[in-house]
C-alpha cells in the first residue's frame, strides 16, 4: 500500500483550503449559512416577547434553559424579503461575538436546512453588517453570517467568514 | 414560586405599598407586553394604577416615576444576568440586566436611567405578548 506522498494523484485538483461546516438556514427568501462552530443548539421556534422601541432586527427576548435570551430576526438581519409562511420555524441558539467574550443569542429562522462546507476562498463580496459575504452552495447563493457581528464586535481577525466562535 | 410576596393587577386589587424593600427584592411590572424588574430598594412608593416612584439609587432621593400596565409580583432571588451586547446593539434603552420569572424574560431597570417605555405619561406601547400570542402574564 502506498502512502499519499509516494503516489501523488496525477489529476488531483490544486490544494484548496478545506471548507468549514456551516448550518444552512432559510430566512425569508434567502438562505443563510452560520458556522457550525457557532451553533449551540437548534430548537423549535421559541416564544418571543417583543421589546418596545427595538430595532426590527431584534425580535425580542425569549427564555431558553432558564436564561434570558435576545432573539434576532435572521431575515431582517440579512434584509431578505418575506418568504412563505414557515412550516417548522426554528430558533438557533448561537454563540455571538468574539471568541474570547462570546455570548448566546437566538436567531429566528424559517427552517434549518442542512450542513454544508464553505471555504473562505469561495466567499465573494466584502459583506456588510452581519453578512460576511456570499458563497455558492449546490447552485444557490448563500449569505454567510459572521457570528462576531451579531454582538457588534466586528470581524474576527483572520477569519472573515468562518467565525472562530467555537 | 418561592420568594414571591404579592401579585396584583393595577386594574384590579390595589397592590400593597412597598416602602424601601429589602435588598434583593424586585418589583415586577408589565408594560407594553414586556416584563420589567425594578429593584425594591429603589422603590419609594408603589401606588394603585401601576405608578412607581423610584430613587435614582438606593437611599437617594426620589428621582422619577414609572408607569406600568400592571404589577405582576414582588419577588426575591432573581438570578440577574448582565445585559448582552447583542441586546444593546439592537435596542437603545438602558438596561441594568436580564432575568427570568416564570419562563418570561425580565428586563431589569436601571433606576438612574429610566427606560422610555416605562416613563410616566407615555403611551401603552405595542402590547404584544409572545410572538403574536398576546398577553400571557399570570400563567
Amino acid at each position: 500500500m502506498l502512502s499519499a506522498s509516494e503516489s501523488p494523484a496525477p489529476d488531483r485538483e490544486p490544494d484548496r483550503e478545506p471548507g468549514r461546516p456551516h448550518l444552512l438556514l432559510r430566512a425569508g427568501d434567502a438562505v443563510c449559512a452560520l458556522p457550525l462552530a457557532a451553533v449551540r443548539r437548534v430548537v423549535k421556534a421559541l416564544p418571543v416577547h417583543r421589546l418596545p422601541g427595538s430595532a426590527p432586527e431584534l425580535a425580542g427576548l425569549a427564555e431558553f434553559a432558564g436564561e434570558p435570551l435576545p432573539v434576532l430576526d435572521l431575515a431582517r438581519l440579512v434584509a431578505a424579503a418575506p418568504g412563505a409562511t414557515p412550516a417548522y420555524p426554528v430558533t438557533v441558539i448561537a454563540w455571538a461575538g468574539r471568541a474570547q467574550d462570546r455570548e448566546l443569542v437566538g436567531l429566528a429562522a424559517d427552517a434549518a436546512l442542512e450542513v454544508a462546507e464553505i471555504a473562505a476562498e469561495a466567499m465573494v463580496g466584502g459583506g456588510s453588517g452581519v453578512v460576511a459575504g456570499e458563497a455558492e452552495v449546490a447552485g444557490r447563493a448563500v449569505r454567510v453570517i459572521d457570528p462576531a457581528e451579531l454582538a457588534g464586535d466586528g470581524r474576527e481577525a483572520g477569519s472573515p467568514a468562518a467565525g472562530g466562535a467555537g | 414560586m418561592s420568594g414571591e410576596r404579592s401579585a396584583a393587577g393595577a386594574a384590579g386589587i390595589s397592590p400593597p405599598a412597598v416602602e424601601g424593600s429589602a435588598a434583593g427584592t424586585w418589583v415586577l411590572v408589565e408594560r407594553a407586553g414586556s416584563l420589567w424588574g425594578v429593584a425594591g430598594e429603589t422603590v419609594v412608593r408603589l401606588a394603585p394604577g401601576g405608578r412607581l416612584l423610584v430613587r435614582g439609587e438606593a437611599g437617594g432621593p426620589a428621582a422619577g416615576e414609572l408607569t406600568a400596565d400592571r404589577v405582576v409580583a414582588v419577588v426575591s432571588g432573581l438570578a440577574v444576568r448582565p445585559a448582552p451586547r447583542s441586546l444593546a446593539r439592537w435596542w437603545g434603552e438602558p438596561v441594568a440586566g436580564l432575568a427570568v420569572y416564570g419562563e418570561r424574560p425580565v428586563v431589569l431597570v436601571d433606576p438612574a436611567r429610566l427606560p422610555a417605555p416605562l416613563a410616566a405619561g407615555t403611551g401603552r406601547g405595542g402590547a404584544a405578548g409572545p410572538d403574536g400570542g398576546g398577553d400571557d402574564a399570570g400563567r
